[in-house]
């Protein structure tokens, strides 16, 4: 395909198509979620800006952008500015390799699609998809880390210490936990993985120890309830973000609910299935693409809801508890499946068990 | 000018400013930070060359552990309070073997730019259409990896699982004298406690310090709107 004003147009839209709906998602997250847990705690929840408080996030941030940002005398203000932008970054750089639906083609003819435009639907298409997500998660530490020093206060440093311990601990647990995917698949591509699990067989089954780990995990990268030690508030104020104010709180907020998003859109894409469903099957309908993403939004929004659900059921972890549970469970148990799962797709090739488990 | 030149040219520059600022910046943690975009520019020189599997674990390996566990440290030991005549001495000590390293690195500048072919080492003959044949970057890499250097590679991780063994040796070894400082060795914790004291002298840990009057909100209630709002407490 040339490089042209059609191929960077298509680009573009892309970009845009994709922030447009994760920002969509993100809006309504924080609504639902208030709502959800006020519903599990019967209580009434926000339900004053326009039709059942549906508005509610956009007053929250409205508010904030129109507060002043404080900031204190003791920052160091090269980090202290930088550590916000560093945490929503990586955060909506993350979604680059979600894929939202099958490809499809405009103008063009055949499978090749000959004289037209292919258009993914997502941002990039790398052949290190997976890789390029946890990338972006090892980067998502500096946020904490630097929003905790710079603050140049004692709660903020110790929030930014725990937090980056908590996750560059769960990191290794979620990585191990996409590496089974990986092996099954045979792909480091979302979209081949995605591929891999069409007609139904969803790694959710065969995997269900990695994917439950992989939740875990995900509820600990992204600094949810059960594991928000980070902002444990009856220890550490607000955590790192405690000197924090006005629209520079606002971007942690938003980074922590986009990657929110994203992580779900990743549990979806690497145990449900991704954008496959029960109708049409692949590329028989001219609408294909548009059931694809219906199906992988509605799998995401049921992720997102066991979030909510978890936060308002489980209390928090205690500190030691979470990184036993991370170096002592997670991580051992998914060696061991990893290992399990490497022989099994090796024998599914070669047909020769005795010798891979070292027989003879 | 092609998108590859391009991006050579900024990633480039940013890698030469960010290595420049790590040697010349005061504040040990702005160094490290400096250090992240150094090496993410180079990840981004990958990134041109189309080495995306490279460039990736540049980011995770380089950016995402090496210099997070560099900040553990400066942030927890805090760097910044050595005494400036024992900097000296290291300087004096250490400076024949920077100079070592320096003439080393510029020497394999020198001879990468004018092409000579050493006696030593690997040309590669992986051209963009062999990798793209063996159906791109990872297949390609892990092919050669599992193939070709099997045994540098697996002894690669043995020197690895050495340095993961002799981390958890040195690690038990504090723990057994809890007893006498807090995990720590005991001089460790005896100038631990100096420094906090000397601190305390010059008023540095005074916890007044951290709040000023402006600072904290008169009116009580505003506040605690404010965290149910705000905060996830989940009281909205």
């Amino acid at each position: 395909m040339e490089f042209d004003g059609w191929t960077a147009l298509i680009g573009t839209g892309t970009v845009v198509a994709v922030f447009v709906v994760v920002m969509l998602m993100v809006i309504l997250a924080v609504w639902a979620e208030r709502r959800v847990a006020a519903v599990m705690q019967t209580r009434i929840g926000p339900n004053r800006a326009g039709p059942f408080g549906l508005l509610q996030t956009i007053a929250d941030g409205i508010k904030l952008l129109m507060k002043e940002s404080i900031t204190p005398r003791q920052v160091d203000r090269l980090v202290y500015e930088l550590a916000p932008l560093l945490a929503v970054l990586p955060a909506f750089l993350a979604l680059a390799i979600v894929p939202f639906g099958p490809g499809f083609c405009i103008g063009g003819q055949g499978t090749d699609c000959s004289g037209g435009y292919f258009v993914d639907m997502q941002i990039a298409n790398l052949n290190v998809g997976v890789l390029w997500f946890l990338s972006m998660s090892a980067i998502g530490v500096y946020a904490a880390l630097l929003a905790g020093w710079g603050s140049g206060s004692k709660y903020p440093l110790l929030g930014g210490v725990r937090a980056s311990a908590q996750v560059i601990s769960y990191e290794a647990a979620l990585s191990l936990s996409v590496v089974p995917v990986v092996v099954a698949a045979g792909t480091l591509d979302t979209q081949g993985i995605v591929l891999a699990q069409s007609q139904y067989r969803w790694f959710l089954l065969p995997l269900f120890i990695p994917a439950l780990f992989f939740f875990v995990a995900a509820l600990a990268e992204t600094n949810r309830p059960p594991f928000d030690l980070v902002e444990a508030e009856s220890e550490l104020v607000g955590g790192f973000h405690t000197e924090y104010s006005g629209v520079r709180f606002m971007l942690f907020f938003l980074a922590e609910y986009v990657n929110v998003v994203t992580i779900s859109a990743l549990f979806v894409t690497f145990f449900l299935g991704g954008w496959t469903g029960p109708y049409p099957v692949a590329g028989s309908v001219n609408w294909a693409p548009l059931f694809g993403a219906i199906w992988f939004l509605a799998k995401t929004v049921c992720i997102i809801g066991i979030f909510f659900w978890l936060r308002v059921t489980l209390p928090r972890l205690r500190y030691d508890q979470l990184m036993a549970l991370c170096w002592k469970r997670l991580i051992p148990i998914n060696l061991v499946y990893l290992m399990a799962v490497a022989v099994w797709v090796a024998y599914q090739a070669t047909g020769d068990l005795p010798r891979l488990v070292g027989g003879g | 000018m092609s998108g590859e030149w391009i991006l050579y040219i900024v990633f480039g520059a940013t890698a030469l400013v960010s290595a420049i600022g790590v040697v010349f910046l005061a504040n040990p943690i702005h160094s490290a930070l400096s250090l992240i975009g150094a090496l993410a520019s180079v990840a981004g020189l990958f990134l041109a060359q189309e080495a995306f599997f490279l460039s990736v674990v540049q980011i995770i390996v380089y950016t995402g552990a090496v210099v997070v566990l560099f900040l553990f440290v400066i942030m927890l030991l805090g760097i910044d309070s050595a005494d400036p005549r024992e900097e000296q001495l290291l300087r004096r000590q250490w400076f024949p073997w920077a100079f070592l390293g320096g003439v080393i690195g510029v020497g394999g500048l020198v001879l990468t730019i004018t092409g000579i072919d050493l006696p030593f080492g690997v040309s590669g003959t992986d051209t963009a259409d062999a990798v793209n044949e063996a159906g791109g970057n990872v297949q390609a890499l892990s092919e050669r990896l599992f193939t070709d250097w099997l045994l540098p590679f697996e002894l690669t991780s043995i020197l690895v699982v050495a340095a993961i063994v002799g981390g958890v040796v040195l690690a038990k070894r504090t723990k057994d004298l809890r007893g006498s400082g807090m995990g720590l060795t005991p001089d460790l914790a005896e100038r631990i406690s100096e420094e906090v004291e000397a601190d305390a002298a010059e008023g540095e840990l005074d916890p007044e310090d951290a709040f000023e009057a402006d600072d904290v909100d008169p009116d009580p209630d505003s506040d605690a709107v404010l965290v149910g709002e705000t905060s996830e407490n989940g009281e909205g």
